[in-house]
C-alpha cells in the first residue's frame, strides 16, 4: 500500500473518531475502591482527579472536559476484567488509566491486547510488576512509576551494604507479591545470595487477622531483615505481631503498600498499645516526598490537594467504615503525576484520540518535565517514564526520606 | 408377645437380610463412587498440569513470574485443585499458592522427565492431596505440581455414602414396612388360626373370631395353604359346634329324663310290695322278695297278697324288654293281676283273663312271663301256673332243690285265647319256694359265663334252712359276687315263700315296755284267728297274755333295766298252750302275789292279783317255774272241739 493513501485513509478513520466539540473526553479507571486494599484506588483516583479537576477548570483538553469514568474491582482479576470490557465497549473510553494491582492488571492486559478488535491502551497502572514492561504487552502499556525490581533491588543493595544478608520475604500470594519475590531474588542472585526464608498470605487478608505464623516463619529461618510485598492491611499486620513478638529485624515495604495508610494503622495500633511499630521500617517509593517542596511537581500537587479532591463515587456507597483520606500521600501524588502526564499525552493529540493516536502522542514525549528532578521521555519501546525509587522512613508520625539508613538498620 | 415367634422372627431374618444387601451394595456403590472419583481428580489434575506445562514453557523462556503466578492463581480457582507450583529444574519452588509457605511434604516430590506423575500427599491431618506434577520442556524447565484436593474426593465419597446410607434408611425402614405388612399378612392368618386352635383345644367352640369372622375372612383373601387350613377349620369348627349343640340337647334331654326316671323308679318300687314281714296274721307263713332294676325302672315284677283266710296269691314276672316301656307293661301287668285276682277265679282261668287283657291294645307287641301260686297256708296245698317264665326252685331240709314241673303256658300279651295249665303239690312245713327272674339265672361274669340254673341249683342246696330274707340276700350277694363288679345284665326279681306248717307254736319276742302291748294284742288277734279259737277262748289268751306282760314289765325290772320277754303259743292236740318266759328278777305270782279277794271293790283291788286270778279261772292248768335267771309261766287250756 502507499503511503500516501495510508496517510489518506488514517486521516478519515481519525476525522471518525473525534469526538463533538465540548463532548467530555472519558478515560476509563477500574481500582479498588473496596474492601481491604481501597485506599490505593481511592488515593489514586483523589490525585488524579485533583488534576483533572484543574485542566477542566482550565478549558480541558482542546475544549474536551476528561471525564474519569471509575470502576471498583476490588483488588480482584475478576471484576478488573468485566469492569475494562465494559469501560471500553459500554463507555467507550480512550484509554485505561490508573489501574490498580498487578493481578488485576496482568489479568486485563491480554484483554487489551486482542480482546476488543483493536489494541487498547493500559496509562500508567499503579503496579510495578513486569508483564506489562515486557513483551508482548509493554507496547500497549505505558509505565509511569520505577519497577518492582527497582525498588526491591534498591532495597537489596542497601540492606547488603549495611551487612544484611539473610533476607526475609514476606509477599501476597499472587502475581503482585510473585513479582516482588522475583524482584528481591533476582537482585539476592545478582550477589550470590538466596532468599533466607519466605511467607505468604492471601490477598484480601485484613489487618485483623493474625500473622504472628508468618512471623514465626521467617524468624525461626533466622532471617535478618524482611522485605514485605504486600498491601497496607496485612503488611501492617506482619509488622503489629513481628514487634508484638518483640522481633526488631528491619520491615521494608514497596510503594504498593500505600504507606500513609499502613501508617495509619500502626499508630492507631501505637496509641492502643504503647509499643513503637514505626522504628526500623524501611517504605520504597516511585514518587519523592510529597514533603518536598523544593520540587515543582510537589507544590503544583500540594496546591492542586488543597481543594480536596473528591471521593470516586464507588467508594461512598457499600463499605461500613467512612474512609478518611489523609492529606497527601504517596498514591496521590502518583495519581496527580499520571493525570498530569495523561493530560500532556491528550494534548499532544491532533484532535482524534484513538488508541493509536494517543500511542504515538505519548511516544512523543522528549524531556518532559514534570517538576521532578528528572525529565520523563517515552519513545516506541520506552514505556517507562520514571526509574527512580526514594526510601523514606517515619519520623514524627510521617514519612520522610532516608537519608542516613543506620536509623534504620 | 404371644405372636413373638413367628411374626418378628420373620421380621427380624428379612431386615438383616435385607440391611446386609443393602449395606453391602452401598459399600460397593461408596467404593466405586470414590473410585470414579477419584479418577476424575487425578484426571482433571493431569489436564490442568499438561494444559499449564504446555503453556508454561513459552511463559518461562519470555515471561515474568507475575504472569505465571496469575496463570497458577487462575487455576488456583478451579473446582477441586488444592494449590500449585512450579519448580525449577532442581526441584526449587519458585511460584506456588501456597500460604503461609511452601509445605516441605512437596519438596522432592517424584518427578519424571517424560511422564505425568501423580503421587499422595498428606499436608495435615485434614490436607489430604494428589500432587500432579508435569515436566516443562522434559524437566528442563522445571514441573509444575497440581494439588488436588483429596478432601473434596472423601467428602464427595462421604456424602454420596451418607446420601445413598439416607436414601437406604429410608428404603430400608420403606421396605421394613412393606415387609411388616407382608409379614403380618402371612403371619396374621396363622396367628388367627393359632388362636382359633387355642380356643378350640379349650373348648372355647363359640371363639369370637368366627362370630367377627376373622377365620372365614381369611378363606378367599389368603394364600392356597392357609386358605385350605382356614376352611378346614371352619368346618371342623361348625362341625364341633353342632355336635356340641346336639350333645347338649341330648344332655339336656337326657338329663331330664333321668329325672323322670327317677321319678318312675320310686313309682315302680312303690308298686311293689316292700313291708316286711308280711302276713304277720298268717304265722304259717314266711315271705320275702326283692325287686332290683338293672336300670332306673325295669320289666320285673312280684306281687303277693291274701286272697282269704286261707290262701295266698304270689306272682313273679318279667316283661320282655327293658326301661320304660318294659316299666309301663310291668305296670299295666301289676295292676291287672291286682285287679283279676280277687274275682276269685281258678289260676289258669285268671292267667287266661290276664293274658287276655294284656293282649287288648297291645300295639308294642310287649309280652310278660309269670308264674303265679296260689298257697293255702292250712293245708300247704300249693297250685301254681306258668305263663313262659323260669321254673322255680322247691327248697326244704334235707331235700336237693328242686324245679316245679312244667305246665302248659306262655308268654302273656303275645296272642290271645291261650289256655293256661294249673299245677299242684303239698308243701310240707319247712319247705320254701323260690321265685325268680331270668335276671339271676342268666347274670354273667366278665368272661361272659351264665350263671345258669345248676350253679344256682347248687347254690341253693346249701341254703334250704334259711328263712326267706336271708336267702334272698344270700341269692342276691352270690350273683354279685358272680358278676364280680360288672354290670348286672338284667332286672333281678326273687320272691321266696316259706311255708313253715299249719301247726307250728308262735313265739312273739317282746321288750320290757308297756308299748308292745299293742303289737302282742294283735299278734294274739292273729293267732286266734288263724287257729279258729272261740272268741271267748281267745278273750282268755287275749287276757293272760296281757296279764302275764304286764305283771312282768310292771314289777319284774328295776326302772331303766331293758329286758326281752318271750310269748310262745302252741295249739296242738285240742290244747292251747301258753309260755311266757322273762328276764327279770324272781317273782312267782302264784304264791308271792296277794291273795284275791274277789268281793272286793274293784277299784281297790291289785292290779296284778285279779288278773292272775282269772287267767288260773280261764286256764285248765297254771305253772310256774323259775329259770336262772327270770321266771317261766305255762299255761294250759283244753280248746272246745270244733
Amino acid at each position: 500500500m502507499r503511503p500516501l493513501l495510508l496517510l489518506l485513509l488514517l486521516s478519515l478513520a481519525a476525522l471518525a473518531q473525534a469526538p463533538p466539540a465540548g463532548q467530555p473526553l472519558k478515560i476509563g479507571m477500574s481500582a479498588a475502591f473496596k474492601g481491604p486494599s481501597r485506599a490505593l484506588g481511592i488515593e489514586l483516583y483523589r490525585g488524579a482527579q485533583a488534576y483533572i479537576s484543574q485542566l477542566n477548570r482550565n478549558g480541558g483538553v482542546h475544549g474536551h472536559p476528561v471525564q474519569l469514568v471509575v470502576r471498583d474491582d476490588g483488588y480482584n482479576p475478576g471484576p478488573a476484567v468485566l469492569n475494562t470490557i465494559e469501560l471500553v465497549e459500554k463507555e467507550k473510553v480512550l484509554a485505561l488509566f490508573g489501574y490498580v494491582g498487578t493481578p488485576t492488571v496482568t489479568r486485563v492486559l491480554p484483554l487489551l491486547k486482542g480482546g476488543f478488535g483493536q489494541r487498547q491502551l493500559m496509562l500508567f497502572p499503579l503496579t510495578g510488576a513486569q508483564p506489562q514492561r515486557m513483551p508482548p504487552y509493554d507496547d500497549i502499556c505505558f509505565n509511569l512509576r520505577a519497577s518492582y525490581a527497582q525498588e526491591t533491588a534498591g532495597l537489596v543493595d542497601h540492606l547488603y551494604a549495611a551487612g544484611y544478608r539473610k533476607t526475609g520475604v514476606f509477599y501476597q500470594c499472587d502475581a503482585y507479591g510473585r513479582s516482588g519475590w522475583e524482584g528481591v531474588r533476582r537482585a539476592l542472585a545478582g550477589r550470590n545470595l538466596k532468599i533466607g526464608a519466605e511467607a505468604t498470605y492471601r490477598r484480601g487478608s485484613g489487618y485483623d487477622l493474625a500473622y504472628a505464623e508468618q512471623v514465626k516463619i521467617l524468624r525461626q529461618a533466622g532471617v535478618d531483615h524482611v522485605i514485605c510485598v504486600g498491601t497496607y492491611a496485612p503488611c501492617a499486620g506482619f509488622i503489629r505481631d513481628a514487634r508484638d513478638l518483640g522481633w526488631d529485624v528491619p520491615i521494608a515495604n514497596l510503594s504498593f503498600v500505600s504507606s500513609e495508610t499502613m501508617l495509619g494503622l500502626l499508630l492507631k495500633e501505637a496509641e492502643k498499645t504503647g509499643r513503637d511499630y514505626t522504628s526500623r521500617l524501611i517504605n520504597s517509593q516511585v514518587v519523592p516526598t510529597y514533603q518536598d517542596t523544593r520540587l515543582a511537581a510537589v507544590r503544583d500537587y500540594q496546591q492542586a490537594m488543597q481543594a480536596g479532591p473528591p471521593l470516586p463515587a464507588p467508594a461512598l456507597s457499600g463499605e461500613a467504615s467512612p474512609y478518611l483520606p489523609p492529606r497527601y500521600s504517596f498514591v496521590s501524588f502518583e495519581g496527580y503525576l499520571g493525570a498530569r502526564l495523561l493530560g500532556e499525552i491528550l494534548n499532544r493529540c491532533q484532535g482524534s484520540y484513538d488508541p493509536q493516536d494517543i500511542r504515538q502522542a505519548a511516544e512523543s514525549i522528549r524531556n518532559l518535565n514534570l517538576g521532578l528532578e528528572s525529565k520523563l521521555s517515552f519513545a516506541p519501546g520506552q514505556h517507562q517514564g520514571l526509574h527512580s525509587v526514594y526510601f523514606t522512613r517515619v519520623e514524627g508520625g510521617q514519612f520522610v526520606p532516608l537519608v542516613d539508613w543506620r536509623k534504620v538498620l | 408377645m404371644r405372636r413373638a415367634g413367628l411374626f418378628w422372627q420373620t421380621l427380624w431374618l428379612t431386615s438383616l437380610m435385607f440391611l446386609v444387601v443393602l449395606s453391602i451394595s452401598v459399600g460397593l456403590s461408596v467404593r466405586a463412587v470414590y473410585a470414579n472419583l477419584l479418577s476424575e481428580c487425578e484426571n482433571k489434575g493431569r489436564a490442568i498440569a499438561q494444559g499449564i506445562s504446555r503453556t508454561s514453557d513459552e511463559l518461562l523462556v519470555n515471561r515474568d513470574l507475575a504472569t505465571v503466578q496469575a496463570i497458577l492463581d487462575e487455576s488456583l480457582s478451579l473446582e477441586g485443585v488444592a494449590y500449585l507450583f512450579l519448580t525449577d529444574s532442581q526441584g526449587q519452588p519458585i511460584c506456588h499458592t501456597f500460604v503461609p509457605q511452601v509445605p516441605r511434604q512437596v519438596l522432592n516430590l517424584p518427578v519424571s522427565a517424560t511422564a505425568i506423575t501423580a503421587t499422595r500427599v498428606q499436608l495435615a491431618a485434614d490436607q489430604r492431596r494428589l500432587d500432579i506434577s508435569a515436566p516443562i520442556m522434559a524437566g528442563a524447565g522445571g514441573y509444575i505440581h497440581v494439588g488436588m484436593d483429596l478432601e473434596k474426593v472423601h467428602a464427595a465419597a462421604q456424602r454420596q455414602a451418607l446420601e445413598q446410607g439416607g436414601a437406604i434408611v429410608l428404603t430400608f425402614l420403606l421396605a421394613l414396612a412393606l415387609v411388616s405388612l407382608a409379614v403380618r399378612r402371612i403371619t396374621g392368618p396363622l396367628a388367627v388360626l393359632t388362636d382359633c386352635a387355642r380356643a378350640l383345644s379349650q373348648h372355647d367352640f363359640d371363639h369370637e373370631f368366627s362370630k367377627s369372622g376373622a377365620l372365614a375372612g381369611l378363606v378367599p383373601g389368603s394364600a392356597g395353604e392357609i386358605a385350605t387350613l382356614a376352611e378346614s377349620f371352619l368346618n371342623m369348627q361348625n362341625m364341633i359346634q353342632r355336635s356340641v349343640a346336639n350333645l347338649r340337647l341330648t344332655t339336656a334331654a337326657k338329663e331330664r329324663i333321668e329325672g323322670e326316671l327317677q321319678v318312675a323308679r320310686h313309682i315302680q318300687m312303690s308298686i311293689v310290695p316292700k313291708k316286711f314281714p308280711a302276713f304277720l296274721a298268717l304265722p304259717q307263713l314266711d315271705i320275702y322278695a326283692t325287686l332290683e332294676p338293672s336300670r332306673e325302672v325295669g320289666g320285673d315284677l312280684y306281687d303277693f297278697f291274701q286272697l282269704d283266710e286261707e290262701r295266698i296269691f304270689a306272682v313273679v314276672g318279667d316283661v320282655s324288654g327293658k326301661g320304660v316301656p318294659a316299666a309301663l307293661f310291668m305296670a299295666v301287668t301289676q295292676t291287672l293281676i291286682k285287679a283279676t285276682a280277687r274275682q276269685g277265679l281258678g289260676l289258669a282261668e285268671l292267667m287266661s283273663r290276664l293274658n287276655d287283657e294284656l293282649c287288648e291294645n297291645n300295639e308294642a307287641s310287649m309280652f310278660v312271663t309269670l308264674f303265679a301260686v296260689i298257697l293255702n297256708v292250712r293245708s300247704g296245698h300249693l297250685e301254681f301256673s306258668n305263663g313262659g317264665h323260669n321254673l322255680p326252685f322247691l327248697l326244704g331240709p334235707s331235700q336237693a332243690p328242686e324245679q316245679l314241673p312244667r305246665t302248659r303256658g306262655m308268654g302273656l300279651g303275645a296272642a290271645e285265647g291261650v289256655a293256661f295249665q294249673t299245677g299242684s303239690l303239698r308243701m310240707r312245713p319247712g319247705q320254701s319256694l323260690l321265685l325268680y327272674t331270668d335276671g339271676i339265672s342268666e347274670a354273667h361274669n366278665p368272661a361272659s359265663e351264665l350263671y345258669g340254673e345248676e350253679r344256682m341249683r347248687q347254690f341253693l342246696a346249701a341254703q334250704s334252712d334259711l328263712r326267706p330274707r336271708p336267702l334272698v340276700e344270700n341269692l342276691l350277694a352270690e350273683i354279685r359276687r358272680f358278676e364280680s363288679g360288672g354290670p348286672q345284665a338284667d332286672d333281678i326279681t326273687a320272691l321266696v315263700i316259706a311255708y313253715l306248717g299249719p301247726a307250728g307254736p308262735v313265739s312273739l319276742q317282746l321288750k320290757n315296755q308297756m308299748a308292745e302291748l299293742d303289737g302282742l294284742a294283735q299278734a294274739i288277734e292273729g293267732f286266734s284267728a288263724s287257729f279258729h279259737l272261740s272268741p271267748s277262748e281267745a278273750n282268755a289268751l287275749q287276757l293272760a297274755a296281757e296279764e302275764l306282760f304286764t305283771n312282768a314289765v310292771s314289777y319284774g325290772y328295776e326302772p331303766g333295766d331293758e329286758g326281752s320277754l318271750e310269748l310262745i303259743l302252741d295249739v296242738r292236740e285240742g290244747w292251747l298252750r301258753v309260755e311266757f318266759r322273762d328276764d327279770a328278777r324272781p317273782f312267782n305270782p302264784l304264791q308271792d302275789g296277794p291273795p284275791v279277794d274277789s268281793q272286793a271293790d274293784l277299784e281297790h283291788r291289785k292290779v296284778g292279783g285279779l288278773g292272775i286270778h282269772l287267767t288260773r279261772q280261764l286256764f285248765d292248768q297254771v305253772d310256774y317255774e323259775p329259770l336262772q335267771p327270770g321266771n317261766l309261766i305255762r299255761l294250759s287250756k283244753r280248746l272246745a272241739p270244733a
